[in-house]
């Protein structure tokens, strides 16, 4: 079953009284539990196209289908809860909320779900944020200030929160671009490691060491998807200069 | 360059400039025009007092039988006497005078004061036309000051008619005239002015009350006012000096004074806005500042692009403060000319102008002020966003995992509070001083509707009703207590008649020497007496009321002044003996502005005529409100004057409670209005600053409403932690303005709070308009876009 659908997507701005298409006729899908790369160069529409997708921006044209479920007809307010409750984000940019711990901005969205609102809900919601930050190695900074960690802490406590509400997709921007390289790395397996427990990921990236982790690349160019490459399920065991060699090729061939 | 940036920056956060704009319109029409208002007003007073000839001293002799003995000693034995002069009048009753509507006699409503009948061309307490001219009347006419007219509703051309004894005269009222000295209620007293030929045919009737008017100059008033209380004149009434007219008029100041309270208010609070505002935008712009820096640009370059900004938006504001200053000062120069004669009638603009240019000064030296922190931060610091790459100390916020059931955006708001208390501080300290000014007038109005407040009256706030003025026509004022005990007698019996079965107490009251070893009190000191059964509501603030025949109680302003305490022996002189009492209480009320003293029952006043006599205590079984009651009698006795206890307080505080209330609502409105600007201003601005945030929640699913219920309900946490800081400070509030205010006319009182109206309703109404302008300006949320995320700081 697809977790993503897109068809004929289309994106225009119109900047000082012309038209710019930024997406053009896109369509897409996306396997539940499949792991796909976005890739292209600068103004290609990467980003355009992730928050379109995700409801995050308005189509012009075409369709979404999420799940089975229309997206392009739905409320802004039933998109906020399908975001809310169904779809996880990680940003480039490590945005939370200053004024409050890793801990509080991490359930902060689950606390806002209907379930959320009861005495039973907060107490799974507080167990489950443990069980995550334990996974992803960030317990010991949970009551730590947005200032008080690292980029590569604070990604994973993005991440945290994007798990928290298990949600079916998550969408990632860049989710490697402001780290270093060990915490890249680290980041990245994480990402990996949730794509192997069953949830779908949507990444935004120019960083090809980032895409070979990825069971598929898409490479758009112009707002259409131009070609994609399947590279299969990553393993964490596997020797990723064959993956990263294999997608270099492709790049290559296409203009990279 | 400077009038590119200027004009994006004006047009950029154009809701935040307009309510800048009006906040110092209204700030420079209020200070503008009040301050001239009462420099005008200030400068009026004196010339009025002059040009009317008002005397320093003015003496009321009743009767002519101690004239030659005051003139004699007027010319040889007081000291300091520059000149002095008399004037005859007649003391009339309100039976004595009658309007004449469609050939009606209608009742005279005195508003509580004394009335004389006057002859027209006095050479002291002179009175003039509306025009400030003098004017003649001709045999047949009178003249009547403007309040008089109102209250009656007469017109020039209407008719009154005036009886004295056996004399009656209908007149013409041919015109309306301004009277320095008898021309205000607040006097307590009203003259009628007649041709010399009508009001020597009312002297002559015998039953006519002839008051001698001794006006005298003097440069030293209390000096002389003491060595008079000294003599034996046992028909001196009282004496009023210039001193206490003046007093009078400054009320026509308290409007302006209150307008100033407000303007600088208003004042204060665009200054905090201001300066929240410059910060802010400073912070916005912190990239900018560093790069303007970092290429060379020095400190005052870089904050005269700020600066300018607020010159054009505090001039524009200033420019048409002043404009509309100009019609307001003239409108309220003109109700004060209505009363007085003034030099120059022109309100001076030049005042206004300065006025105006004082708050530009103000408003742009505290603006440089606050572009102080850019002096201290670096080129680079500033390109950081401020940040200098130090860590501080935690936030002081609180935990969501912690805070049980709560709500996210309640629980946001909360949090934002405690983490950035001070950006919150300006509309905390907003708010506080709207909450505390809504409590004034209400304290007011209520400690005036207050039980106490009628005790300080010498009245019985349980008595059923009161009333005054029971004289029959023909019978004159009455002059000893047995006369009005008489009188009292007869009301009692024609009430039995009507199925009134009512106990009186009558309030007779005396002006009196009392002295110690000499030692005499600056004046003639009102005595007060309760003839009958109800005597023991008056309250005492140490010893016990006076009950024996050589008991007396004195208020503490004369113990105080005389250095007299509770246990010494004091004289007073009645019937011409000195008579030894001893004081066994004190308290303060607001007989005589706090002068006075309380006889005991029992001391047989019969032999001293009495000055007047105040409120008869009416009490009787009844299920009828004192107003129902009153209202009743009125039908059933409508010769005497029946009154409520808040008809009277209201009467002898110049029905500053029936302004008060009248005003309580356009004051509550206005509050609210201002706040609600505010408010608005404020929350706009905090949007801009959280843009980044909000489109973060946003991206992760938080809906429009959600994040507006964060902003609405952080403000409700601001309103009531506003709230419970205006609780001391209006008690505060209360102790140190209202009570001394109060104690001006000589009670200590104690300020009397409804909580459900000062903590409940009238704060409600207040904080109902903030959320109203913060749900207002949180529609601004619905524009945010998520791509705005990267203005997260």
């Amino acid at each position: 079953m697809e977790s993503l659908k897109v068809s004929n997507l289309c994106k225009t701005y119109i900047i000082e009284k012309r038209q710019n298409n930024v997406l053009r006729n896109v369509s897409l899908e996306i396997k539940q539990g499949e792991m796909v790369a976005v890739m292209g160069p600068s103004g290609s529409g990467k980003t355009t196209l992730l928050y379109t997708v995700s409801g995050m921006d308005d189509a012009t044209a075409g369709k979404v289908d999420f799940f089975g479920k229309e997206m392009t007809g739905l409320t802004a307010n039933e998109i906020s809860d399908m975001r809310l409750e169904e779809m996880g984000f990680v940003f480039q940019q490590m945005y939370m909320l200053k004024n409050l711990s890793i801990y509080d901005n991490i359930i902060m969205p689950a606390y806002q779900t209907s379930g959320g609102k009861t005495k039973k809900g907060r107490a799974a919601v507080n167990e489950r944020a443990k069980i995550l930050m334990q996974k992803l190695g960030i317990s010991e900074v949970a009551d730590n200030d947005i200032n008080e960690v690292s980029g590569g802490q604070l990604q994973r406590a993005c991440i945290c929160r994007s798990l928290i509400n298990e949600p079916k997709i998550i969408f990632a921007d860049e989710p490697t671009g402001a780290l270093n390289k060990q915490n890249s790395i680290e980041v990245m397996d994480e990402l990996n490691r949730i794509n192997l427990d069953g949830t779908s990921i949507l990444l935004v990236t120019h960083d090809m060491k980032v895409a070979a982790r990825c069971e598929r690349v898409l490479y758009i160019e112009d707002g259409d998807i131009r070609e994609d490459i399947t590279l299969g399920k990553w393993q964490k065991d596997q020797d990723m200069r064959v993956r990263e060699r294999t997608l270099n090729d492709w790049l290559v061939k296409l203009g990279w | 360059m400077l009038y590119r940036i200027l004009k994006k920056d004006l047009l950029r956060r154009k809701g935040v400039n307009v309510i800048l704009f009006l906040f110092i319109t209204i700030a420079t029409i209020f200070l503008s025009s009040s301050v001239n208002n009462i420099l005008v007003v200030s400068s009026a007073i004196g010339y009025y007092m002059e040009f009317s000839r008002v005397p320093d001293v003015n003496i009321f002799v009743k009767g002519d039988s101690e004239k030659e003995k005051v003139k004699e000693w007027l010319d040889d034995g007081a000291e300091d006497v520059k000149e002095y002069g008399d004037i005859r009048m007649i003391a009339l009753s309100d039976q004595n005078v009658k309007s004449i509507k469609n050939g009606k006699k209608k009742k005279y409503d005195t508003a509580g004061t004394s009335i004389y009948l006057a002859a027209a061309g006095m050479d002291y307490c002179k009175v003039f036309d509306m025009e400030g001219k003098p004017f003649s009347l001709k045999k047949g006419e009178a003249a009547m000051t403007r309040d008089a007219m109102e209250r009656n509703h007469l017109g020039a051309g209407d008719k009154i008619s005036i009886s004295v004894g056996k004399t009656e005269m209908d007149l013409t009222v041919s015109r309306q005239m301004k009277d320095a000295a008898f021309g205000s209620d607040m006097s307590g007293m009203n003259r009628i002015i007649v041709s010399e030929e009508d009001y020597e045919t009312f002297r002559k009737d015998e039953k006519a009350e002839n008051i001698r008017m001794f006006c005298v100059m003097t440069d030293k008033e209390t000096e002389f006012v003491k060595e008079l209380n000294s003599q034996d004149f046992s028909t001196v009434l009282n004496t009023i000096s210039k001193s206490a007219y003046k007093m009078i008029y400054s009320f026509d100041m308290i409007m302006a004074a209150l307008l100033i309270l407000i303007g600088i208010c208003l004042i204060l609070i665009a200054l905090l806005v201001l300066r929240f505002t410059l910060v802010f935008t400073m912070e916005e712009e912190y990239r900018e500042i560093g790069i303007m820096k970092a290429v060379g640009f020095r400190n005052f370059a870089v904050k005269k692009v700020y600066l300018l900004k607020y010159l054009v938006l505090v001039s524009a504001g200033t420019v048409a403060g002043f404009a509309a200053s100009i019609p307001v000062s003239r409108a309220m120069v003109d109700s004060v000319s209505r009363n007085m004669i003034m030099e120059d009638s022109s309100s001076n603009l030049w005042v206004n102008f300065i006025c105006s240019g004082c708050i530009v000064l103000l408003v742009m030296l505290f603006c440089y002020t606050s572009t102080g922190k850019l002096d201290k931060i670096s080129a680079i610091s500033a390109i950081r966003s401020g940040k200098t790459g130090e860590r501080f100390g935690r936030r002081t916020g609180i935990r969501l995992n912690r805070r049980g059931k709560m709500s996210v955006p309640m629980f946001l708001g909360l949090n934002d509070i405690l983490t950035h208390m001070r950006r919150y501080l300006v509309l905390m300290i907003t708010f506080c001083i709207s909450f505390v000014l809504i409590t004034i007038p209400l304290n007011t109005i209520n400690t005036m509707r207050s039980r106490e407040m009628v005790v300080k009256f010498a009245l019985d706030p349980d008595s059923a009703v009161y009333v005054r003025r029971i004289g029959n026509a023909g019978e004159g004022n009455y002059r000893y207590k047995d006369d009005l005990l008489k009188g009292m007698q007869r009301v009692k019996q024609e009430m039995k008649e009507k199925g009134y079965d009512a106990e009186l107490t009558g309030i007779p009251f005396y002006f009196l020497k009392v002295s110690k070893n000499g030692t005499v009190s600056d004046q003639k000191l009102l005595l007060l007496q309760n003839l009958g059964q109800n005597n023991d509501y008056l309250l005492y603030d140490k010893g016990k009321a006076p009950r024996l025949e050589n008991e007396i109680a004195l208020s503490e302003a004369v113990l105080k002044q005389n250095k007299w305490n509770i246990g010494d022996w004091v004289d007073v002189n009645i019937g011409g003996k000195a008579e030894k009492f001893i004081i066994t209480g004190t308290y303060t009320d607001y007989m005589q502005m706090g002068q006075s003293g309380r006889l005991n029952p029992v001391i047989d006043m019969k032999e001293e005529m009495m000055a007047d006599y105040w409120n008869i205590l009416v009490d009787m079984k009844t299920d009828k409100t004192q107003k129902e009651l009153a209202h009743d009698l009125k039908k059933d006795f409508p010769s005497y004057e029946w009154n409520d206890a808040q008809s009277l307080v209201d009467q002898n505080v110049g029905g500053i409670q029936d302004s008060l209330a009248k005003l309580l609502m356009p004051m509550t409105g206005l509050l609210c209005a201002i706040i609600m600007l505010i408010t608005a201003l404020m929350e706009k601005l905090f949007i801009v600053r959280e843009k980044g945030e909000i489109a973060m929640m946003k991206s992760v699913g938080f809906g429009n409403w959600s994040i507006r219920r964060w902003q609405i309900l952080r403000m409700v946490w601001v309103v009531l932690l506003s709230m419970i800081a205006a609780v001391p400070m209006s008690l505060l509030s209360n102790r140190f303005m209202l009570r001394p205010i109060f104690a001006i006319m000589g009670a200590n009182v104690k300020i009397q709070v409804v909580p459900w109206q000062v903590y409940g309703v009238y704060p409600g109404i207040l904080m109902v308009g903030i959320i109203a302008a913060t749900i207002f300006a949180t529609g601004k949320v619905k524009q945010i876009h998520i791509r705005e995320m990267n203005n997260i700081e």
